[in-house]
């Protein structure tokens, strides 16, 4: 039957791309809108009834909490997606311009860790960062510390650490991909037109391997600003971020119409700040000229 | 393959940044900085398989000697059995339906142009860069509207909505490479469409077809979040992970989890070994 369907190289494209668009809509694109009406209707004793309002986003924007779990995120988010770039960047251009002999070994290990293991590893953090956990027992075996050192677990930055550690390989691939496609051609005349390899590097490499950045970036960051297991689990109160709200609200709290807007509003919040961000460049080059 | 720098034509400009390359090697600042980067990538894991066998039960450091107790504790723990075999039936319809779905749309996308052709491609692959939270809570908003009760169907549609995407990936990859003169050749010496398809195209893509399958398995296997949101009564392996990492801090979750990663590896080492399971490049 597959076979046939993949035989008929005449057949409109209609008829291959059908069913999965088909399937896309209803279980991926009309979920995400029916989400997006469920943060306009209300609950009333537990039960969500469709009377449209806008309160749930007021609710929202000014409650003392969930402005300042929506900023976290986003500061969250844009560091992991930081670091994640700069310690990625060197791992994908050695594995692209160096190591080919280990590329397929290096390659295949970060797939592992991409496609298994998600909760297990990050509770696995929990014994490197606790009390009594890896880290904390070097630093008193080295003597740099004469007790357990509390601010490991249980931060902001504990959180960034663990997300970093469980999006390394979808920041890793991007780039390595955008690595492997610049042609060695354009390589060989930067350094044939005279240029060391640091200034081919600055000038050369790294302008071409941007859209490979640029996506490792909004990958990690999109990711990172909505995880809500890593902060539940090596957050502690200070870690939590906007999707442990959600998710409770989806859980304990049951109040679905306020947790879709929470999740409306960060998307929201980051849409306008990157049309800010748009705009501003706008500007700065109006002035330049 | 893209070139070797051995094999490019000499020329003195070559010969220099290949001397300057030289230096550099010795001290091999790059490979060793990626090398400890991997060490932070499976520093988890390590401590996962080191701890599973350590035999002290309330501290976790120092290390005290080595016990399979918590693994037989794991296998003693009744819960286990039908989460594994619900979390098994879920992984293989998931890859099923995602390679039934996903490859006929591979070969369109790359094979036909059409108008918008960009546009669905973007929404097709979207899943996997957004927060499985928002795919999760969608899918229960939706199946509640609608009054579906969850259930490892439930499940199972969500795991397509994000596995599909590799799929797509896996075969558009290999289909970019594939040189479509063997097809026509084919049909040269008599062949039909479809068997030119069924004698030539399907066995050489086969591989990647059931390693992507392979691949998705482990992805479905290993999913916590949209399960956690679509799962009715039943449960999954990675939902009693879960409600063991909720009570705390347990030896035999760790030597659990070394199983299932074990596992895991076994299955992606299997989709390696069939060759041309690419998810970058």
């Amino acid at each position: 039957m597959l076979g046939r369907l993949l035989a008929r190289r005449r057949l409109s494209p209609l008829v291959r791309l059908g069913p999965l668009t088909l399937y896309m809509l209803i279980f991926f694109v009309i979920p995400v809108g029916t989400f997006l009406l469920y943060s306009f209707w209300t609950v009333r004793e537990w039960d969500v009834v469709r009377v449209w309002n806008l309160g749930n986003y007021r609710e929202v924007f000014t409650s003392p909490v969930y402005p300042r779990l929506i900023m976290r995120s986003l500061a969250v988010g844009a560091v992991t997606a930081i670091l994640s770039v700069v310690v990625v960047y060197p791992l994908a251009y050695t594995l692209v311009f160096r190591l080919e002999r280990y590329r397929d070994l290096i390659l295949f290990l970060l797939t592992i860790s991409l496609f298994s293991n998600y909760v297990v590893r990050i509770y696995a953090w929990r014994s490197i960062l606790s009390a009594n956990g890896l880290v904390n027992y070097l630093l008193m075996g080295l003597r740099l510390a004469d007790g357990p050192r509390s601010y490991l677990i249980h931060t902001p930055w504990a959180v960034v650490v663990v997300l970093l550690n469980v999006y390394i390989p979808f920041a890793t691939l991007p780039i390595f991909s955008a690595l492997l496609n610049i042609e060695r051609d354009v390589l060989d005349a930067a350094s044939d037109l005279g240029a060391n390899p640091v200034r081919t590097f600055w000038q050369v490499t790294l302008p071409l391997s941007m859209p490979g950045v640029m996506a490792a970036f909004s990958f990690i960051f999109l990711l990172s600003a909505g995880d809500f297991v890593t902060p539940e689990l090596v957050g502690g109160i200070n870690g939590m971020m906007i999707g442990n709200a959600v998710a409770t609200q989806f859980g304990m709290v049951s109040n679905w119409p306020l947790g879709a807007a929470m999740v409306f509003s960060t998307i929201l919040v980051i849409v306008l700040a990157l049309a800010a961000w748009l705009v501003g460049q706008r500007g700065l080059r109006l002035l330049r000229v | 393959m893209p070139t070797m720098p051995e094999s490019r034509p000499v020329s003195s400009a070559v010969q220099i940044t290949g001397a300057r390359r030289l230096r550099l090697r010795n001290v091999p600042v790059l490979e060793i900085y990626s090398g400890l980067a991997l060490v932070f990538l499976f520093l988890p894991v390590l401590m996962l398989v080191v701890l599973s066998f350590n035999s002290s039960v309330t501290g976790i450091f120092p290390l005290r000697g080595f016990t399979l107790t918590w693994y037989e504790r794991a296998f003693e723990n009744r819960i286990i059995w039908p989460a594994l075999q619900n979390s098994l039936v879920v992984a293989i319809a998931t890859a099923v339906i995602s390679a039934l779905l996903g490859t006929p749309a591979a070969f369109a996308l790359t094979r036909v142009s059409f108008r918008f052709k960009s546009l669905l491609r973007g929404l097709l692959v979207l899943p996997v860069s957004l927060p499985t939270l928002l795919i999760g809570i969608s899918l229960l908003s939706f199946f509640a509207l609608l009054s579906v009760t969850r259930s490892l169907l439930t499940v199972t549609i969500g795991h397509v909505v994000y596995c599909v995407p590799y799929m797509l990936l896996v075969v558009s990859a290999r289909l970019a490479e594939f040189d479509v003169a063997v097809e026509d050749a084919a049909r040269d010496l008599g062949a039909t469409s479809f068997q030119a398809f069924r004698l030539v195209t399907f066995p050489l893509i086969r591989p990647t077809i059931i390693g992507g399958m392979l691949l998705i398995f482990a992805q479905s296997f290993d999913m916590f979040v949209i399960t956690f949101f679509n799962i009715g009564a039943q449960s999954t392996l990675p939902m009693v992970i879960w409600s063991m990492v909720r009570l705390g801090i347990n030896p035999s979750l760790n030597a659990l989890g070394a199983m299932v990663l074990g596992f895991s590896i076994l299955v992606l080492l299997v989709a390696h070994r069939l060759g041309g399971v690419k998810v970058a490049g």
